[in-house]
């Protein structure tokens, strides 16, 4: 895996959020991330299997999740609708990416695990083994922010 | 979800935990939860794909979590839960659900696993599943384990 596959994510993120939502985002350089990351409250953790196992996680604000999910659906959501949003959007964007990872890197046969949800105020993502790089989507609601880890580095 | 499916992950507890030093493990009370459910304050969750997809979280207290690093960690006293402690409550949640998915590939289920995240927090929300979740209650000399499943096949 030699390619920056955080690009794909991101890329991914912010195609989805223009084509969604009608949102103009854009994304920061990636930067490497501690084992520890301090989640803004709301959380959505997929899992990677494969050769390189490892994990994604978007991360936001519960406010941003609110106004992301009205502006995808039209319309104000409840708790429920918003956690279904949220974990498609999530699901979409690394289903995007994992295919790209896969494609450039034949015989790695990465598969997603279903979205599982997290809220809370604090909450701390601890994902000890992995190395994982992180990147900021910027947009008119907030920033999301995308974490993906591998075992064994990049 | 099939109740059924939680079966191998329960029979981890009591294959693994012994061999770890643990004296005491109990199955304790099983309820069905809608799909966003207040949990403990600290899971391990792990997702598993291929023929059965899904997740598995394992929540415990804050007391709890630092009393099974401990007996993991050959009683070495845990006092915070640092990166060892995180580390060992991590190895744990990975090496039980290593366990059902062998016993689920003996059934004909084969599964991969990803791995373990850990999630820390306070007044903690969880749903690691669109469809309804079983919560099995495991009580160790540590304290209460939830395992909480969402699976699908």
């Amino acid at each position: 895996m030699s390619e920056n596959y955080l690009e794909h994510f991101a890329a991914s993120m912010v195609d989805n959020l223009r084509e969604m939502a009608g949102m103009e985002a854009h994304a920061s350089v990636p930067e490497r991330q501690e084992t520890a990351f301090a989640s803004r409250g709301f959380a959505v953790i997929i899992g990677i299997t494969g050769k390189r196992p490892g994990r994604i996680i978007l991360d936001t604000q519960q406010e941003t999740a609110d106004k992301l999910s009205e502006a995808i659906n039209g319309e104000k959501c409840d708790e429920e609708f918003i956690l279904d949003t949220m974990a498609e959007v999530t699901n979409i964007v690394s289903g995007n990416g994992i295919t790209k990872v896969n494609n450039a890197n034949p015989g790695m046969g990465l598969m997603l695990t279903p979205p599982s949800l997290f809220i809370g105020n604090p909450l701390t993502i601890v994902s000890p083994k992995l190395n994982a790089e992180v990147v900021t989507v910027t947009t008119p609601v907030g920033d999301v922010f995308l974490s993906i880890g591998f075992e064994g580095g990049r | 979800m099939d109740a059924a499916l939680a079966t191998p992950f329960i029979k981890a507890f009591f294959d693994l935990l012994p061999q770890l030093g643990f004296q005491q493990v109990k199955r304790g009370n099983l309820r069905v939860t809608e799909k966003m459910t207040a949990s403990l304050d600290v899971l391990a969750v792990v997702g598993l794909s291929q023929k059965l997809r899904g997740n598995v979280a394992y929540a415990m207290s804050q007391e709890t979590a630092k009393k099974f690093a401990s007996v993991m960690m050959m009683g070495m006293p845990v006092d915070q839960l640092d990166e060892m402690a995180q580390s060992a409550i991590s190895e744990a949640s990975n090496m039980l659900t290593a366990n059902a998915a062998m016993t689920l590939e003996a059934q004909g289920l084969s599964v991969n696993i990803s791995p373990p995240t850990l999630v820390i927090g306070q007044n903690v929300k969880v749903r690691i599943s669109s469809v309804k979740s079983l919560v099995v209650e495991i009580i160790t000399d540590a304290g209460v384990v939830e395992v909480i499943l969402g699976l699908e096949t």
